[in-house]
């Protein structure tokens, strides 16, 4: 007798396990003090006897699970679905939308141009933010959500409630479920995704202890590969919107000559830049000379490139000044483009093209449609012998930071 | 006499449960993204072949979790770009950095310290072959990474094999970035852009000053004696010019003394004081009869050239002279060219004087003041 007592508690727990959205009860149940007698169930449910056993099986009340409606149907629950909270729904879950959204409490921008307009060109390649529909549960309802690249199969991690990263299973606690309010009002509420990557959330509603819903229907978007682009062009100071094509030459010769112990010299053409870039923490732009200055070889003489002011009484060298930066900023999530300080001089302040990299300029998110014009600028000094073939090659290096 | 058949079924059942925790394990991930990276190529042109023209990279990683030591990091390069990123298979040289040009301070992409070593940092560039396989570049005996720390590290060719280069197509290209240790993983994908040409050529011509050399051939003119009512008498010089290659061309401007207070011309300072006058600012004839004056023309130093004698000093019309005024506000252009003028070009100066027979007998003279100049 009490290896079928056991037997029968295994039993049961099986069948509970195997089936968790139906809820089972034995007919006449005995415990030591109580006994269930007569129990009935609505239509849909019933009883299933076997020698030692039955069960009955319940559809109860109305259900929470906004799955279970249909324009003519309703299936019901278990009364005991009426203590867990109501099963939510994604409002929007996205990455790459462009012009319009599905979200409805995000930023302006968002809401005006979809996602591609908080995340640069192609939209998110690294974040996403996804909105909860409440459906029925209250304001302070907190709601957990699951992520996946497989659609649940064997890929599941967790967002966590603090980073906005994917998160294992081990490390997944209480602190991770968040009211809907806190999951909102972090522009990019899933963060650390990986670019070119379909990715499936589903939420849980938890208001109490012991009330976790069911999951939501899953939502799935895919974030952008991300997109950069980088251009040089050779033209002169009214050409914003000038292309052309390599090779890129600028020559300070015939009237720009430089002359020996004369004044600056600002050579008429202007090196620019075209600079496109979704990377989250912006990009730099690096520059570096050959020779670190202009150098003959015919004299083995070099006007020795520095960050230094050209106008000093006897000074001699050559280096570069900032003169056009434009950006797309109709969006505040887009980044900023600035010249670093050495290349921001007025007048005849330049910075040097050293054989080492520096940084000309800083961009501090997604740069949008950049453009900069760069002024090349030279003087020679009295004690350099005249010769026509002076030369530096500049290097221009675009680096995203993702 | 059922319940063994219950007991059998429900057996079974708890084996299949059992078993499929083993054949089917809950999945457990242990891989992230990294929070923060970045790749700096010190070219981004196409085609940089690792030889002639080379190729270092500097590598920023923040990852999301800790890695633990004695890990890996390794550049997976796109599969159609095999041979192109690792151009000679083999051990690279790798540097750990605290810093890089594309620092960007006080963020996570700022390199915090240099990449930590466990054992002695080692990197190998492995070429890709074919569909499936990638160019690689693997850094071994990786220290401990810690998840909010930004580590630095530099990747060149390798003292005898390594080489690494870009891919010769022009455009995006994506490379996934993975640190790793044991069943720990952070990576990321991400691109990096590389163009046809990065460079500018910046040519320049130095010239010397501009500079332009003037010289007279005599400091004296004497026109001998002149006969009140004879002919008119002359006398020449040279003036020569030469420039830089730098000067945009030269000038020469005279003006006379005269009396010091009414014109140029020869003047006869004692008594009986006289003016043998450079009368107007034009041209002075003196053939007619019994005329009497004083000026001078100059020679063109080139003929068809670019050296333009002014038209009242033109010495076309023998007896016809370019008339002097007096003192610098006088001075008149007489000689110019708007090109440099690198040998020396000389122009005769001839003096033409008459006395009239009005004319006091005896001694006349002129100063005559020449200036020199260039254009620039």
């Amino acid at each position: 007798m009490k290896s079928a007592n056991i037997f029968k508690t295994v039993s049961l727990l099986l069948i509970i396990v195997l089936s968790s959205t139906v809820y089972v009860f034995a007919e006449d149940l005995d415990s030591t003090n109580y006994k269930i007698v007569g129990a009935k169930t609505a239509t849909g449910g019933g009883l299933g006897d076997s020698t030692n056993y039955s069960v009955i099986s319940s559809l109860g009340k109305v259900s929470a699970d906004p799955r279970n409606y249909s324009t003519n149907y309703r299936l019901y629950q278990d009364p005991s679905a009426a203590f867990l909270a109501a099963q939510p729904t994604l409002q929007c879950f996205e990455t790459t939308t462009n012009g319009s959204t599905a979200c409805t409490s995000g930023p302006q921008e968002l809401l005006d141009g979809g996602m591609v307009a908080i995340c640069g060109t192609g939209g998110c390649y690294d974040k996403a933010r996804f909105e909860i529909s409440a459906s029925s549960n209250p304001s302070d309802t907190l709601y957990g959500v699951q992520i996946s690249t497989d659609n649940f199969v064997n890929n599941i991690q967790y967002i966590d409630g603090s980073t906005f990263r994917p998160e294992s299973y081990a490390n997944h606690n209480i602190n991770d479920y968040r009211t809907e309010s806190v999951w909102e009002t972090e522009v990019f509420n899933i963060q650390g995704l990986s670019a070119n990557t379909q990715y499936y959330i589903r939420l849980t509603a938890l208001h109490g202890d012991f009330t976790e819903s069911d999951y939501s229907i899953a939502a799935n978007a895919t974030t952008s590969t991300g997109s950069i682009f980088f251009d040089i062009d050779i033209a002169i100071s009214t050409g914003i919107t000038t292309e052309s094509t390599p090779p890129y030459s600028v020559s300070f010769s015939s009237g720009t000559a430089l002359i020996a112990g004369a004044a600056t010299t600002t050579a008429t053409s202007l090196a620019w830049l075209d600079i496109d870039s979704s990377a989250t923490g912006g990009v730099s732009v690096i520059v570096f000379g050959k020779y670190g200055g202009l150098h003959s070889a015919t004299t083995t003489q070099t006007i020795t490139s520095s960050t230094e002011n050209l106008d000093v009484t006897g000074a001699e060298g050559f280096g570069l000044q900032s003169y056009y930066i434009d950006y797309d900023d109709s969006s505040p999530y887009y980044g900023t483009l600035t010249a670093t300080s050495d290349y921001s001089g007025n007048i005849n302040r330049v910075g040097g093209v050293s054989t080492t990299a520096n940084k000309m300029y800083s961009g501090d998110g997604p740069i949008k449609a950049g453009r900069t014009g760069i002024y090349l600028k030279a003087r020679a000094g009295v004690g350099i012998t005249p010769a026509s073939d002076y030369s530096e090659e500049i290097y221009f290096v675009l680096v995203p930071l993702y | 006499m059922r319940k063994p058949s219950i007991f059998k079924f429900v057996l079974a059942i708890v084996l299949f449960c059992s078993l499929s925790l083993f054949i089917f394990p809950s999945f457990k991930s242990n891989a992230g993204a990294l929070a923060a990276v970045y790749l700096y190529l010190s070219r981004i042109e196409a085609n940089v072949a690792g030889s002639a023209e080379t190729l270092e990279i500097v590598l920023a990683i923040d990852t999301g979790q800790t890695i633990p030591a004695a890990g890996t990091i390794t550049l997976y390069f796109p599969d159609a770009d095999d041979g192109m990123w690792c151009r000679t298979a083999g051990a690279l040289t790798v540097t750990a950095v605290d810093s890089s040009p594309a620092d960007e301070t006080g963020t996570n992409w700022d390199i915090d310290v240099a990449l930590p070593s466990s054992g002695t940092l080692a990197a190998t560039c492995v070429k890709g072959s074919g569909a499936g396989t990638v160019d690689t570049i693997t850094i071994t005996n990786v220290g401990a990474l810690t998840a909010g720390t930004t580590y630095g590290v530099k990747l060149a060719n390798g003292s005898t094999a390594g080489v690494i280069g870009t891919d010769d197509t022009a455009g995006e290209h994506e490379i996934t970035v993975e640190a790793k240790s044991g069943a720990t993983i952070d990576s990321s994908t991400f691109k990096v852009y590389l163009i046809a040409n990065d460079t500018v050529v910046v040519s320049a011509t130095v010239s010397s000053v501009p500079s332009v050399n003037c010289s007279i051939s005599s400091n004296t003119v004497n026109l001998g004696s002149l006969y009140p009512g004879g002919s008119y008498a002359t006398g020449t010089h040279t003036i020569t010019t030469s420039t830089s290659t730098t000067t945009a061309g030269y000038y020469w401007a005279a003006y006379g003394e005269g009396d010091g207070s009414t014109d140029a011309g020869l003047y006869k300072s004692t008594a009986t004081t006289d003016l043998l006058a450079s009368t107007g600012s034009a041209t002075i004839v003196l053939t007619g009869v019994d005329s009497e004056g004083f000026g001078m023309t100059l020679s063109d130093p080139d003929a068809a050239g670019a050296a333009t004698v002014v038209a009242d000093f033109s010495d076309a019309s023998p007896g016809t002279f370019g008339a002097l005024d007096r003192a610098p506000a006088g001075a008149q252009l007489i000689l110019y060219q708007n090109a440099n003028q690198s040998s020396g070009e000389s122009s005769t100066v001839t003096y033409g004087a008459r006395a009239a027979s009005s004319a006091q007998a005896g001694s006349y003279q002129e100063s005559v003041t020449f200036v020199c100049g260039g254009y620039y």
